[in-house]
């Protein structure tokens, strides 16, 4: 977690791949850290893809790349990524690596570096996005496009305006539907934005104990729920990710108060839909983070292994899929459920 | 508290850290000497690329790089308009004028030394070095080269202190000493922030740790695989509960006869790790 002493603050440099600087987004940024010291590179993985750097320790000090992606900007889906039932499901990176730092997600292994790559030429983006539409297999459903897979967009958007760049595309646009997953609590940097039907925004939310030993970096359960409850009363598409239910002493005691508590505390009846998820990472990214920061128990646990991902046993997804489904049912209808 | 390897391409770079710090002289080899007390060692490789090959990655062959932060310090050649003389700079991109390659030291830690880029030449600029962005020096890019073999990147420090503005050659030591002496008390600030710094990670398994292990491997005669089961196990008992483990002691006594018996201890401390 973020404490240690005599480190710089997060984007004290700013790297900027050559051509990236002409792009409106790159200025806007640059413009936003007037004080950063600004380093040109031929290509963003002469400093990203570094060899020699460490993870933990970049963490403490982040900084930002500024880059121009090359395709392909679209990603069909993966195994462990949630596709609630659509079945023209993509995803996009216009920013890899995130603020947070959850000690379960695959970005603990999954990059050689901790700092932030944006990049700036979104039209390429858009264009490759309004292509995907056209070409988009089931044309009774759209297309659902993740933007904010790699990373936690909307928590950067005060320092990276993607998401309100996103919703503005998206709401131009017919036969999309842009989520939005996110743990953060900033939602007032949405506060002037219309919500349009064609975004979703996810909230990621857990136990305040869930929060406390693996979500660092991130917003407290209350002020998630805040951020939940001004979405919903300026009229936005809201979905509840409780992704991964992680397994902790009494479990299912800790998420059963949970989900009493916040069913209590947002209105229920407005929520677009719920998806529930358990630990899942790639078995390198597994193995490459628990060499980074061998302290966090998740790294020991017993796992099984299933087509290079690994996860808890069966029999614990199981009694999960049972718990979860029970407390959900109380408050949504089966379909508006998806459980990974 | 870190370990300091100052490199410098002059002796008279390095004269004044020696003085300061009390360094003495210890010998690498025959031919390749060094300076050394306590937490800090200094190392002059002489100039330009063959010399700091040679020297340099001589020295770090034999060097425990664990917990060491490399410092490069020397005299640069520096903009008219960009640099002052006497100045020291923290630099932050390193390009070799020979290769045209880039190399991005990780500045992660609050200096308050000014940055700024430096490419690394063959031979010395007298022509007030107009093609070259920032400072130039004659061995920073291939120290990065050598030393990134053996460092994170973010544990190599190269500060630099402009002696000229590239139009004459300056390496006397008359000239170098007073540079180098002027800009002592940033160099200790810098010193006192790297060794006390939390930038340079502890392994999980310490050396005590490491050697417990060794030595069940070699009393229970562990086959591969169970060598690194039990490695697992013991970094999931010290992340998960504490660090001590001296009850496995208790194991470096038992005589193995068979590979019936090895299983069966190596079954009982793996469950004793787990529970």
């Amino acid at each position: 977690m973020k404490s240690a002493q005599n480190f710089l603050p997060d984007f004290s440099h700013i790297y900027i791949e050559d051509g990236a600087e002409k792009y409106p987004l790159a200025k806007d940024i640059i413009k936003r850290f007037p004080k950063a010291e600004k380093i040109y590179i031929p290509d963003y993985k002469t400093v990203f893809n570094r060899s020699g750097q460490d993870f933990i320790q970049q963490k403490k000090s982040m900084n930002l790349i500024l880059a121009v992606k090359k395709p392909p900007f679209l990603y069909e889906s993966t195994d462990i990524l949630q596709d609630a039932g659509f079945e023209n499901f993509v995803y996009t990176t216009p920013l890899l690596n995130c603020l947070y730092n959850c000690q379960y997600c695959f970005l603990q292994g999954m990059y050689p570096s901790a700092n932030l790559v944006a990049f700036a030429n979104e039209d390429d983006f858009f264009k490759a996005a309004r292509n995907a539409v056209l070409q988009r297999k089931n044309k009774n459903q759209p297309l659902v496009l993740s933007i904010s897979y790699n990373t936690d967009l909307l928590a950067s958007e005060n320092i990276i305006p993607f998401c309100r760049h996103w919703i503005e595309f998206a709401s131009t646009q017919s036969d999309i539907l842009i989520e939005i997953r996110t743990k953060s609590a900033l939602f007032n940097v949405l506060k002037n934005v219309k919500p349009h039907k064609n975004v979703l925004l996810g909230w990621t939310l857990s136990p305040q104990e869930v929060i406390e030993k693996y979500e660092w970096d991130t917003p407290p359960l209350d002020r998630r729920l805040n951020a939940v409850r001004q979405a919903l009363e300026k009229g936005w598409k809201v979905r509840l990710c409780f992704d991964p239910v992680m397994i902790i002493p009494q479990w299912q005691k800790v998420y059963g108060r949970f989900l009493d508590e916040l069913f209590e505390a947002i209105p229920v009846d407005q929520i677009y839909d719920a998806v529930v998820g358990v630990f899942r990472m790639n078995k390198d990214f597994f193995q490459r983070a628990r060499k980074r920061e061998p302290k966090v128990d998740i790294y020991y646990k017993d796992y099984e292994l299933n087509k290079s991902v690994l996860s808890i046993s069966e029999k614990v997804h199981e009694e999960v899929k049972t718990f979860m489904l029970e407390k959900l049912e109380q408050h949504f209808s089966l379909d508006l459920i998806d459980i990974w | 508290m870190n370990h300091l390897l100052i490199i410098t391409a002059l002796q008279s770079e390095a004269e004044p850290i020696i003085k300061q710090y009390q360094l003495e002289k210890k010998h690498h080899s025959e031919k390749l000497f060094y300076f050394q007390r306590e937490r800090i060692t200094c190392l002059t490789t002489g100039v330009g690329e063959k010399n700091v090959r040679k020297r340099l990655g001589a020295f770090l062959q034999e060097l425990a790089c664990s917990n060491t932060i490399l410092i490069n310090i020397g005299i640069a050649g520096g903009k008219k308009d960009s640099s002052k003389i006497g100045t020291m700079y923290l630099i932050n991109k390193i390009t070799s004028d020979k290769s045209g390659k880039a190399w991005l030291p990780d500045i992660l830690l609050k200096t308050g030394i000014p940055e700024v880029q430096l490419t690394t030449v063959s031979k010395g600029v007298t022509d007030g070095g107009e093609k070259y962005k920032g400072l130039v020096d004659m061995e920073a890019a291939v120290i990065f080269e050598t030393a990134v073999e053996f460092f994170p990147v973010h544990c190599l420090v190269f500060l630099k202190i402009v002696s000229d503005y590239m139009d004459e050659v300056l390496d006397s030591p008359e000239q170098v000493l007073p540079i180098m002496s002027n800009n002592l008390s940033k160099l200790d600030s810098i010193i006192t922030l790297m060794q006390n710094s939390e930038i340079v990670r502890a392994p999980l398994l310490n050396e005590q740790h490491e050697r417990l292990l060794t030595d069940l491997n070699n009393t229970l005669k562990l086959t591969e695989t169970q060598t690194h089961q039990l490695k697992n196990k013991i970094e999931g008992y010290i992340a998960i509960k504490d660090d001590d483990f001296s009850f496995l002691s208790n194991y470096l006594h038992i005589e193995i006869n068979s590979k019936q018996e090895r299983s069966k201890i190596f079954y009982e401390i793996c469950t004793k790790l787990s529970s």
